[in-house]
């Protein structure tokens, strides 16, 4: 990549937003290159200032509740690093094997009982697990009654342009649209959506073109039994 | 354009008085965008939860010895973006753990001071609305691309397909979006 080529795609880069391909040729030009540091700072301010412009959009729900329980001496920081995720996701796939015995297209509750580190003993914390016969897995985490589920993505292909995952709450019989991402290039994504995920409700992940009605849910490529 | 000559933050009072229900206040004011800051930074929404909670208990301690006179906001953010650096720093110890964007990583270590003044400045109403004022003043095309890809975490090859043009023409609208943004940054906060 040449200075003037990076040039052209270093706002992006310091949005986060640049393909793998991408970002690891940007990323090497600059480990070489100091010449476009101050431009780098300028956008990275830039980009940490429109974060701060984005009031309107809520904290996830499972950090209020977290930040809620500071002053009563239960919101002492889960000092447990980067691992912290990986359990649960261990967690998940320890449950889904002890409970169903086998993994594919089914779930389970992990924690029904709430009051773990951080979270106030009146909430409800619940994790739901699918997974995949050649080590696809996907969680919904979250509280009881909260409006966001956050969920993990791991061991599913990067999709190509134009086709995203999509996933999916059976309601009543009905398939509810939860929220749609893409993995990065390890097959993983993590985040939250805005969406109130109600015990007992089955889950599936589709993956749709695009162009595709967003409410008309394809085959299934996870889903829950029965 | 700084902000005027303030009084006493009320939250900052209420907290310094030991009042828990201010610190649901606060994040309730400013737990979005602190936790985007977090998340800005650490591109893990667990960790970026962790950076925000650890602030957040760190305010909770400090709060006796508050100065109320000070921007709240400012100092939360500020806190934020700290917690979240030393989680940048902890993950470096961690030899399996991913560290994204090394670039911009070291950016952020190397200049905290000027991006810590441009939070601090951020964090005033008067720049706020004169950043916002900036986004809106630009092209639809333009601030559609910012938009897309800032907020919605979309690649730059989704918003080409949404939008319907050419990758190389999403790259070029949003770079002279962030040169404005930036130039208007820079009149105020960035030297």
């Amino acid at each position: 990549m040449t200075c003037d080529e990076l040039l052209e795609v270093l706002p992006a880069y310091a949005l986060g937003v640049l393909e793998p391909e991408e970002q690891a040729a940007a990323e090497a030009h600059l480990a070489e290159c100091g010449e476009h540091d101050s431009e780098l700072v300028e956008l990275r301010a830039t980009s940490l200032a429109l974060d701060l412009l984005r009031e309107d959009e809520p904290a996830p729900e499972s950090l209020r509740a977290r930040v809620a329980a500071i002053p009563a001496g239960h919101g002492a920081p889960r000092r447990v690093g980067a691992s912290r995720h990986w359990w649960l996701a261990a967690a998940a796939v320890v449950a889904l094997l002890a409970v169903f015995a086998a993994g594919w297209g089914t779930h389970a509750v992990l924690d029904g009982g709430g009051g773990t580190s951080g979270v106030p003993a009146s909430a409800v914390q619940y994790a739901y697990a699918l997974q995949g016969a050649n080590g696809e897995f996907v969680s919904f985490t979250g509280v009881e009654g909260a409006s966001t589920v956050t969920v993990k993505m791991a061991g599913l292909s990067r999709l190509p342009s134009g086709q995203l995952y999509r996933l999916w709450a059976i309601r009543d019989g009905q398939w509810v649209k939860i929220g749609q991402c893409n993995t990065n290039a390890q097959g993983g994504w993590l985040g939250d959506f805005a969406f109130a995920l109600n015990s007992g409700e089955a889950l599936a992940v589709t993956v749709e073109s695009t162009s595709a009605d967003p409410q008309a849910p394809g085959a299934p490529i996870l889903r829950t039994q029965g | 354009m700084r902000d005027m000559v303030r009084g006493p933050d009320a939250l900052a009072v209420r907290l310094r008085a030991g009042d828990a229900s201010a610190l649901e206040e606060l994040f309730e004011r400013d737990g979005g965008p602190a936790f985007r800051l977090a998340y800005r930074v650490l591109r893990d929404a667990p960790a970026a939860e962790d950076a925000v909670q650890e602030a957040f208990a760190q305010l909770w301690e400090r709060a006796p010895s508050l100065n109320t006179s000070g921007s709240l906001r400012s100092l939360l953010m500020t806190m934020v973006h700290r917690r979240a650096l030393d989680q940048v720093r902890s993950r470096r110890r961690w030899p399996s753990a991913p560290v994204e964007g090394e670039a911009l990583l070291r950016i952020d270590e190397r200049a905290t001071e000027l991006l810590e003044r441009v939070i601090e400045e951020v964090s005033s109403e008067a720049l706020r609305l004169r950043l916002r004022g900036a986004l809106l003043a630009l092209p639809p095309e333009q601030r559609t691309v910012v938009e897309l890809s800032h907020g919605g975490g979309l690649s730059l090859p989704e918003i080409a397909s949404q939008e319907g043009v050419s990758l190389g023409t999403v790259k070029s609208r949003l770079r002279l979006a962030m040169q404005k943004l930036s130039l208007a940054l820079k009149d105020e906060a960035l030297p």
